[in-house]
């Protein structure tokens, strides 16, 4: 049995040539007909994509010609596959010998199972096909087989195939499930830490042996430690003293960039650590793969997101990785909607406060003069009633007075919160102001027991806007009356250069310096408004008002060692005429 | 003088402790003031017996509901009447809460403040009839 068919043209365009064989045989029928019709480049071309691989060898066993299903499978390529024995490439290379002997004698050889030895060593299980050429003579012209991966490896792989997929599509349905469960959680309250220590824990044991979330809250690093069945080691990682916050890479962290170390090596560990105590509770923890993943907001890291496997000796992958980055992206996202909800409710909060303590404030004089009112209504018509009555209306006219600072006070917070304040500057001495300031208070400087020391020294002209430079006067001044009760108060006033400062020093209850910075916010006194009148917001005024005219102010102070409030304005307008920010 | 006793008011904001003075003495009322609750202890442990203490609520060093539990826990204390004169909203509640039924909100009418402050001292205060017959 012999085949008898041309291999055509394939022969002079993609390897060694054949011998050419005989026309003079060839059936002259519509199949050949058909042949002429399809290119020689396209024959080629279906051969060398066949699924199956093909091979012609010569008499001797030198491969002539082969297709990419044939050599690729061995990791070789063309040239260095083709015009090579065939017998270098088996296991057994007495198998070529066998097949050609079989060939010879006009066998066909089906399903030889055969060992191939692919470039990197590893064999490979084949079936092959064979078929021989002969020459007329009955010599063995050439041969061509067909080499198939052996049934049952075929089989075999592709169950395994299978298995691989099932298991990445149960893994992708658990990391689909992990980050739909994330999300829930996350959503659930504004409660963030509660939620981080439980997605951490939801993390596991899909993405680590244990992990930990860490979050910088103002200054403190908060963690939420987590071990997948091993609490004994949750505590452990709760209480390490090392965090990738600060010793991870911190400037990748920041800038968003995951650490993905699925071969932690102590090289790694000694990078990270910087002291012996930090190496060795890290060394303890036997972690063999880490991910750490910062949570980002506007670009800045507010944690991270750290997961290791330790005992169950597993590895995180490219896709743990991107889980990991999307867990925390979510747990960010969750962070920062709960911060700002917290901070507008606190904002209203505080608004609230000082609503109800301005109702309070404002009560209080309209109390007093109420009763003063018509107390005096009372008197009127009765005799020597008449000096009672003065009286009475001049007490009356101080709870006005006192009402309508209060008012402008409200009038000037929401003046200022508007942007809507403008300086109206003219030529004024700062002098008169202060002295016309301590003259209006006098009586209450007396009623508090307060002596003001007024030190004025040099010119002090400015261009200021006047009603303006009194209210910080003032302000000042009912600030220290307020809080130094019963002690003396010194004001002094001096040219320093192109600026005059203005110190006030009161003797009272003082600022702790951690308060020093509130004193002059809105809404904020650095002690309860239960004890002391007014709407708190002097200070805040005050600020506003020496920061339009381009200057500063700053207050030093001890608790129970009274304040000093240093105020620097330039004598002369900066640039041009300035609106105050809200 | 009337009532059995004077009046104390315990009140930190003197604009209004001015203005009640003013009014209960014009009815005839010796008042004595305190500006908080640790002076007002002070007065009540120097002074004659007061025979009602109007209390603010509100004070520096010593508020209310301080002052009153430590009144409360003095026996010689205790028995004085109390009326809460506050501002606050809630000042019904707080004043049951300190076992005082009797209160006064500001701002505040001079008419209601003084007959609150007749009604409280009127058991031991004689000379009732011939106050009403003056008017």
């Amino acid at each position: 049995m012999s085949a008898r068919h041309d291999p055509g043209d394939a022969m002079t365009l993609a390897g060694p040539s054949l011998t050419s064989p005989s026309r003079d045989s060839m059936p002259s029928s519509g199949v050949m007909r058909l042949r002429a019709d399809i290119a020689a480049d396209d024959r080629v071309d279906f051969m060398e994509n066949a699924p199956v691989g093909m091979h012609w060898l010569d008499a001797d066993g030198t491969l002539l010609w082969a297709n990419r299903a044939d050599y690729a499978p061995l990791g070789y390529a063309r040239d260095e596959y083709v015009g090579r024995s065939l017998r270098e490439f088996h296991v057994d290379p007495r198998i070529v010998d066998e097949l050609l002997t079989r060939v010879r004698a006009g066998d066909r050889v089906e399903r030889l199972p055969a060992t191939l030895r692919q470039r990197d060593g590893m064999p490979r299980e084949v079936e092959i096909t064979a078929s021989a050429r002969l020459h007329d003579d009955g010599r063995l012209d050439y041969v061509r087989c067909f080499v198939q991966e052996a049934q049952e490896r075929a089989a075999q792989r592709i169950t395994d195939d299978r298995d691989v997929l099932l298991r990445e599509e149960q893994r992708a349905r658990e990391r689909l499930a992990l980050l739909a469960r994330a999300s829930e959680l996350l959503s659930q309250s504004f409660d963030y830490e509660k939620e981080l220590a439980e997605v951490t824990a939801l993390a596991l044991p899909l993405l680590g042996d244990f992990g930990f979330l860490e979050l910088e809250e103002g200054e403190r690093i908060l963690r939420f430690a987590h071990a997948h069945a091993d609490d004994a080691l949750a505590q452990r990682v709760q209480a390490l003293a090392w965090t990738p916050l600060e010793h991870l890479e911190p400037e990748r962290l920041a800038i968003g960039r995951a650490t993905y170390k699925p071969r932690v090596e102590h090289n790694f560990l000694q990078q990270v650590t910087t002291t012996p105590e930090q190496l060795a509770a890290l060394g303890e923890l036997n972690i063999g793969s880490l991910i750490c993943v910062p949570l980002m907001s506007q670009g800045q890291a507010l944690g991270a997101l750290t997961l290791c496997f330790s005992s169950s000796g597993r590895q995180h992958t490219e896709q743990d990785l991107a889980l990991a980055a999307e867990l925390a992206r979510r747990a960010a996202s969750a962070v920062v909607n709960a911060r700002l909800f917290k901070e507008a409710r606190d904002a209203i909060g505080v608004r609230d406060d000082f609503l109800s303590m301005a109702g309070h404030e404002l009560r209080t004089p309209l109390t007093a003069l109420q009763l003063q009112i018509l107390s005096i209504t009372k008197l009127v018509g009765q005799p020597d009633a008449a000096e009672k009555v003065a009286q009475r209306a001049d007490k009356a006219g101080r709870n006005v007075l006192r009402l309508s600072a209060l008012v402008n006070e409200l009038l000037d917070i929401s003046r200022i919160s508007a942007g809507r304040l403008r300086l109206e500057r003219t030529d004024m001495d700062l002098g008169d102001a202060l002295r016309d300031a301590v003259q209006r208070h006098s009586e209450e400087l007396t009623r508090a027991g307060c002596d003001v020391q007024l030190r004025i020294e040099g010119d002090l002209h400015g261009s200021w806007d006047r009603t303006r430079v009194e209210q910080i006067a003032t302000n000042l001044l009912a600030n220290a009356i307020k809080y130094g009760k019963g002690k003396p108060i010194e004001i002094s006033a001096e040219r320093k250069g192109e600026q005059v400062l203005l110190v006030v020093r009161d003797h009272g209850i003082g600022i702790p310096p951690e308060d020093q910075k509130r004193v002059f916010q809105r809404f904020e006194r650095a002690v309860s408004a239960r004890h002391f009148g007014g709407l708190g917001l002097g200070l805040w005024i005050a600020r506003q008002l020496v920061d339009a005219h381009g200057g500063t102010i700053r207050v030093a102070s001890e608790k129970d060692q009274g304040a000093t409030f240093e105020v620097e304005l330039p004598i002369a307008e900066p640039g041009e005429a300035q609106e105050v920010p809200a | 003088v009337k009532g059995s006793g004077p009046v104390l008011l315990v009140e930190d904001d003197l604009d209004i402790a001015e203005a009640i003075l003013d009014v209960l003495m014009d009815e005839g009322y010796q008042v004595a003031h305190a500006t908080n609750g640790l002076e007002a202890l002070d007065l009540l442990r120097s002074e004659p017996k007061p025979a009602l203490i109007l209390l603010d609520l509100m004070m520096p060093l010593m508020d209310g509901p301080h002052f009153r539990e430590v009144q409360l826990a003095d026996p010689k204390l205790s028995e004085i009447p109390v009326v809460v004169v506050s501002a606050d909203r809630m000042v019904e509640q707080k004043a049951h809460e300190l076992g005082i039924s009797e209160f006064v909100t500001k701002p505040l009418h001079p008419q209601e403040l003084v007959s609150i402050v007749e009604r409280t001292t009127f058991v031991e205060r004689p000379s009732l009839i011939e106050r009403v017959t003056t008017h």
